[in-house]
């Protein structure tokens, strides 16, 4: 009976080795490029620049919108743009959920496979990967830094977008100037969530003289319910999010907080998904952003508008999520193979990369402000955020008509933002 | 005329634990409505017979048949369905459950009529709600023999009947046993340490000595001969006496 | 006032999903005796499958998936299939796995529970899309005032629910036929089998009933809690403390103490969003509370937990004592140094952990294996010393060896601790009190920001005499000279322990697990043997913790999560938990270790990792106890007495049931019940 039954025991685990073999070689890649597939201009010949990519797509904050904006941006860089002058970008995937072991196992990966830049998709432990990416010449490029530690020094990484600070900053500062005093903001229960609330949200409530109470959620287990009756219970001018990986946690928030008979203004961090969801709801809301939406095209300026058509073209296209962290993504990507471009005779090597791009100065951020890189003391080129508030005919309306700049003087007693 | 088929066969049965056999080559065949005494001393192979007839001990030799239907194998379960009970010596009452719940598990469809089997064993009625943790030993056997009896067995196994029980107690459960297998036609073994009891309803009886037939004759017949059947339970068989070691004989 | 009772109400939706989860575990367990740790994986998957039926018809079965319809599917049909989805699990459950576990040693049955817990928890996340599925609403969003409280009318709707499964249930077991037998067989299954009655038919009714009440109320809790593939899995130990609460025989008991641990951990969370309340009790105060309600149910019900009546005595599995011999030992380490040294980046790297891991084996083996004590809580241990060893580098610069040795105390001491209960509790009781203190540990200590820096848990690189041990030097990912400073460490480590084994500790170890009585009887001084195993077993582990921090730069929660534990401890059943060499082979095929990155690597199956050792758990636990090092030691002895003298025939009538026994088994035989 028991030799039978170690036989059968190994033959069982090798056939579910064998058919997961199977399995995953027939299955997914996730490994390399996308063919440069759609038809347009010249097809890029040069040697490709590889660059690794943090991909938040597992885990429970993934942001499914993180991957569509990198697919749709490869493509458009390695057809419309033909690439960096001439030279195809191939992105190494790699799926990170939030924890710091992920993000040094990706870190591992991209050193092993020798890429000349990482790109960072709004990674929670990006500080993880920087003992590994710097000293084998990496640099670390994104859009903004979730990771506050990483936001807190300029060494080896440069970030298109403003600092998480800048958005709470410009935030509430509108909030004042509307004459509100008090908010209740909410985030996932991480540990940079409370080095964001500690940090970052508190000095700044009290510089600008709103009351500020910052409270968290489980990210396994969030009771939308239960979170929304601790935000109402102190009716305070403003309540909502800080940061949402997806739309649907903004929707669930946003409808169980008008239920309880919020009357209030509700932030939703980036979210544009509640306005179809619950349009009822929606009015009295607002929403940040790094960059130009969809959802406020109307308001936009004409060459902003432009560049809105061809992001939602290629990012409809991926029938994926197309929400912000999709254009947020996909407006890294254009930033970086444009910034790359301004270089044409550049060492496309991870210190070549990193120069140029601190280089840039008054550069056009595609759906952004201006950018200025190379500060010594912040890896941001820009202090400027979109802050909108949701108009009845369901588009956003920027608060200020365009970018809003971040109060300098709050702005320098976070470490890194300025 | 052919006899009748015996309620229960056992052939050649051999039966043990961790592979050493407690019985050896057994034999023995109980027809229908015949009540039949198995003795013997400490370590002979009488419960042991009864756990290999049921299936609660895997049989290593030897077949047992119950009615024309061979029983090795099966599942004790099935078994007990078959129409062969089995009351043990640990009593197999459940102590949590009420008397009524008790009996409500053992009641069948095709067994035998509640209010009847109740009639058999009065002091039960008073007692139906009662736990029967809480019941004497009297009543908790009198409770395992009416379980048993309420399946409608054809073929009905006691093991140690009178254990921990005052003669009184038993004086009265053996002439129910003795009307029953008159009444339905059941065979019966009755496994007892208590020779006079055990033979004075029986209609043959069996010795069992270290896992063989000793001795085997009518009861009727033994209870003169005392002192055969003591000697057998030493092992000492007569080769001059009249009774037969093998359990076959009628 | 108001605003407490609202909060109170709000508790009952995760309430009901513990009190029902609860009653099904005292239903089970009085069915079959067995305490099913994968209770909350079967609503698991109940719960995901009607999330893809509503989101577009789409029936997904562990081997693809089936469209039903071409759009998403109404609520009551889509409630249904996944109903019956959780009660084809729980009848699989016992045909496959309970069934065949009735006689095996409390450890089997108890791993093979845990080991259905992960599978299915695995296959949710390799089969669902777990980003983007929601749980879509299913009872009425009402709301109703209360006493200045906003009640949700689905929260009432889900108590009610509980509440009426718990009162299905007990009437049940109190009133029909089967659940009277059912009761039967749970006191002495042997009568009941007399008596014609079938404990296994009767299981598998009971099985399915609570499958399918286990699958309804989750389905229906799951807009309102969410949904996840991890949280419903881990439900089931709040529904242990509070099953526990109700001696796992009372039924009633154990609803209401569900109904109320959910209460109780909202209206905490609550609080915790109150100024006055102290920071480091904002996070996972909640997640230990079960951990305290364990313990203290044990400790004053604990003597009160009916047991259940066997038919024959369970034969526990055989363990090897180790001998050391100088030629594999030398082999051994030669082939371990050479595949450090031959191997680069990620390789090395996986060779590394895996002779980690395989002292996080040793940890097991000692405890579960030699000492008979099941215990979940290992990572717990290696994370305590971990996190410890983060504070003394960064902290307090506590220098290489030290801080090792220090940390691995810190775990020692942590480990007597959780050992004290072990004096009074043990078998199945035990691992759930492990369980909950692993989870209670992961929640309270390694996720509390309180105590993590906002930098993370960083550990400065080891170094020894001015000579860099980091793990990490520019490009080179794993350093010969760190991997051989672990391989020196390990070694010396299981050769220590292998030594301790086989002399007198060792054998109070094996004494101690086979009977605890007539060791006393002995002269062996039981608690003490106990409390030295726990100990010693954290130490290991604690070490194995210093070494994954000093292996990885930074912790967090995520790097000794309770499913690692418990993917770790399947491993160790799969190599062998009862010998030395067990503890190797575990070490090669654990989580991040060589078969782990050769699946990620070469094969790209790495997500299937906990599939497949979820999946070799259950084959091991069901077919074949001994695990993998046992068999082949034992096929090895077999074939080289065979071929030093030539096989006799077995005496007549000696035919050994169970196969033959290696040194230091101590058999039992069932005894008839009256000598005849």
């Amino acid at each position: 009976m028991q030799r039978r039954a170690v036989r059968l025991a190994t033959g069982l685990v090798a056939a579910v080795c064998v058919a997961a073999s199977l399995a995953a070689c027939g299955g997914s890649d996730d490994g390399s490029s996308d063919s440069p597939g759609a038809p347009g201009a010249s097809v890029p010949t040069g040697t490709p620049i590889r660059v690794g990519f943090f991909n938040p797509s597992t885990g429970p904050l993934a942001s499914p919108g993180v991957g569509t904006g990198s697919k749709a941006a490869v493509k458009y860089i390695n057809s419309d743009l033909g690439g960096v002058n001439g030279h195809p970008i191939e992105v190494i995937d790699c799926a990170v959920d939030g924890t710091p072991e992920t993000s040094i196992s990706c870190a591992n990966k991209f050193v092993s496979e020798r890429v000349v830049a990482a790109l960072d998709g709004y990674n929670l432990t990006s500080s993880a990967t920087l003992p590994i990416l710097t000293p084998a010449g990496i640099p670390l490029v994104g859009m903004i830094p979730f990771d506050s530690v990483t936001g807190s020094e300029a060494t080896n990484r440069v970030y298109f977008g403003a600092p998480q600070a800048a958005y709470l900053i410009g935030a509430l500062q509108a909030f004042q100037q509307q004459g509100k005093k008090s908010a209740v903001l909410v985030l996932a229960d991480t540990p940079s969530s409370h080095q964001t609330i500690d940090m970052v949200l508190k000095p700044i409530g009290a510089a600008l003289g709103i009351d500020v109470t910052g409270l968290y959620y489980s990210p396994t287990n969030p009771n939308f319910t239960a979170l929304a009756s601790s935000i109402v219970s102190s009716d305070p001018d403003v309540g909502g999010l800080i940061a949402s990986p997806n739309d649907a946690t903004c929707t669930r928030l946003l409808q169980n907080m008008r239920q309880l008979g919020y009357q209030g203004t509700v932030l939703l961090a980036a979210c544009t998904g509640f306005i179809k969801q619950a349009p009822a709801q929606a009015a009295n809301s607002a929403i940040y952003s790094s960059t130009w939406l969809p959802t406020a095209s109307t308001h936009a300026p004409a060459n902003s508008q432009e560049e809105l058509k061809i992001a939602s073209k290629y990012i409809d296209a991926e029938n994926g999520t197309a929400d912000y962290y999709a254009y947020g993504t996909f407006s890294l990507f254009a930033d970086f193979a444009k910034g790359l471009a301004t270089a044409p005779a550049a060492e496309l090597t991870g210190q070549g990369i990193l120069a140029t791009l601190k280089g840039l100065t008054a550069f056009p951020g595609f759906l952004g402000p201006e950018l200025t890189c190379g500060k010594a003391t912040s890896p941001n080129c820009t202090t400027q955020i979109l802050l909108f508030e949701v108009q009845p005919d369901g588009t956003t309306k920027p608060v200020t008509g365009t970018f809003l700049t971040a109060l300098p003087d709050i702005l320098a007693r976070i470490p890194g933002a300025s | 005329m052919t006899p009748p088929p015996a309620a229960l066969e056992i052939s050649g049965l051999s039966a043990g634990y961790n592979g050493v056999p407690a019985v050896r080559d057994l034999s023995i065949s109980v027809a229908q409505g015949e009540v039949l005494a198995l003795l013997g001393p400490n370590g002979a192979g009488k419960t042991t017979t009864l756990l290999a007839a049921v299936g609660l001990l895997p049989a290593l030799r030897g077949s047992v048949v119950a009615l024309g239907t061979p029983l090795r194998g099966r599942r004790v379960e099935r078994t007990a369905r078959a129409g062969v009970s089995l009351v043990p010596a640990g009593r197999g009452v459940f102590h949590q459950l009420t008397v009524a719940e008790n009996l409500r598990l053992a009641r069948r469809r095709g067994g035998a009529d509640l209010d009847e089997t109740l009639g058999h064993f009065p002091p039960l009625r008073p007692l139906l709600g009662r736990r029967c943790g809480l019941l004497s030993g009297g009543e908790q056997q009198m409770l395992a023999l009416a379980k048993a009896l309420l399946a409608g067995p054809r073929v009905l196994l006691v093991d140690e009947l009178s254990l921990g029980l005052a003669p009184l107690a038993v004086r009265g459960l053996l002439p129910t046993i003795r009307a029953l297998a008159d009444e339905r036609r059941m065979a019966v073994v009755l496994v007892e340490q208590h020779l006079d009891l055990a033979l004075s309803v029986a209609d043959r009886a069996v010795v069992l000595h270290h896992g063989r037939v000793a001795l085997a004759g009518r009861a009727a017949e033994l209870r003169e001969r005392r002192d055969l059947v003591e000697a057998a339970y030493f092992g000492h068989t007569d080769p001059a006496s009249p009774f037969e070691p093998s359990g076959s004989a009628p | 006032m108001g605003e407490f009772l609202q909060f109170v109400f709000l508790g009952l939706s995760t309430g009901a999903v513990y009190a029902v989860l609860a009653s099904s575990l005292v239903g089970v367990y009085a069915a079959t005796g067995i305490v099913n740790f994968a209770q909350g994986s079967i609503a698991l998957w109940a719960v995901w499958a009607v999330a893809a039926l509503r989101a577009d018809g789409t029936l997904v079965l562990p081997v693809g998936s089936v469209g039903l319809g071409s759009g998403p599917m109404d609520r009551v049909p889509a409630v249904a299939i996944g109903v019956a989805s959780a009660v084809v699990w729980a009848l699989l459950a016992h045909l496959l796995v309970f069934r065949p576990l009735r006689r095996a040693p409390v450890l089997g049955q108890v791993v093979a529970s845990v080991g259905l817990m992960i599978f299915l928890q695995a296959l949710v996340t390799l089969r669902f899309d777990t980003t983007s599925l929601q749980a879509l609403p299913l009872l009425p969003a009402k709301v109703l005032t209360f006493a200045g409280a906003h009640v949700n009318v689905s929260d009432l709707v889900l108590a009610g629910a509980a509440v009426a499964v718990a009162a299905l249930l007990w009437a049940y077991f109190r009133f029909t036929r089967p659940g009277i037998a059912t009761r039967a067989g749970a006191e002495d299954e042997r009568a009941a089998r007399l008596m014609g009655l079938s404990p296994d038919r009767l299981a598998a009714v009971v099985w399915a009933i609570t499958g399918g009440v286990c699958g309804l109320v989750a389905v229906l809790a799951a807009p309102t809690i969410g949904l996840d593939p991890t949280s419903y899995t881990f439900y089931v130990v709040p529904a242990l403390a509070a099953a526990l609460v109700g001696r796992l025989a009372s039924i009633g008991l154990a609803c209401a103490a569900g109904l109320l641990l959910g209460s109780f951990q909202t209206v905490i969370l609550w609080l915790g969003t109150k100024s006055w309340w102290p920071g480091w009790a904002q996070a996972g105060l909640g997640d230990a509370l079960p951990f305290v309600v364990v313990i203290v149910a044990l400790f004053l019900l604990g003597g009160r937990i009916p047991s259940r009546g066997e038919v024959t005595e369970t034969r526990l599995a055989a363990v090897t004592i180790p001998r050391l011999r100088p030629a594999p030992v030398a082999l051994v380490l030669a082939a371990a140094t050479a595949a450090t040294l031959l191997t680069s980046g990620a390789w090395r790297f996986g060779v590394v952990t895996s002779a980690i891991l395989t002292l996080l084996a040793m940890s097991l083996v000692l405890l579960t294996g030699y000492l008979g004590q099941i215990s979940l809580a290992t990572m717990a241990f290696a994370g305590t010393a971990g996190f410890a060893l983060s504070k003394l580098t960064t902290s307090a610069h506590v220098p290489f060896p030290f801080s090792i040795l220090i940390s691995a105390m810190v775990a020692t001491a942590v480990g007597v601790v959780v050992g004290i209960p072990a004096l009074r509790i043990r078998g199945a009781q035990l691992a759930v009190v492990t369980l909950a203190a692993a989870i209670a540990v992961q929640s309270f200590v390694f996720s509390n920001p309180a105590l993590t820096p906002f930098e993370g848990n960083l550990i400065r690189d080891p170094s020894l005499f001015g000579l860099s041990l980091a793990v990490r030097s520019g490009t080179d990912l794993t350093t010969a000279r760190f991997a051989l400073t672990v391989l020196v460490i390990v070694a010396l480590l299981t050769l220590a322990v292998a030594r301790l084994m086989a002399g007198a500790t060792g054998r109070g170890f094996l004494a101690v697990r086979s009977n605890e009585r007539a060791a006393a009887a002995a002269g062996i001084n039981v608690a003490a043997t106990k409390l030295l195993g726990f100990g010693l077993s954290a130490f290991l582990a604690g070490i194995g913790g210093c070494l994954i921090g000093y292996s990885r730069g930074q912790l967090s929660d995520a790097s000794f999560t309770v499913l690692a534990g418990l993917t770790l401890l399947a491993m160790a059943y799969v190599g062998g938990i009862t010998s030395v060499s067990g503890a190797i082979i575990a070490g090669l095929i654990g989580p991040l270790g060589v078969l782990y990155t050769f699946l990620t690597q070469t094969v790209e199956a790495g997500r299937y990792y906990q599939l497949i050792a979820a999946g070799g758990l259950l084959v091991t636990a069901v077919l074949n106890p001994l695990g993998l090092a046992g068999t082949t030691g034992h096929h090895a002895r077999a074939w080289l007495s065979r071929r030093r003298r030539p096989p006799e025939a077995p005496p007549p009538g000696a035919a050994a049931p169970t196969g033959t026994e290696p040194a230091g088994t101590v058999p039992t035989s069932p005894e008839p019940s009256h000598a005849a």
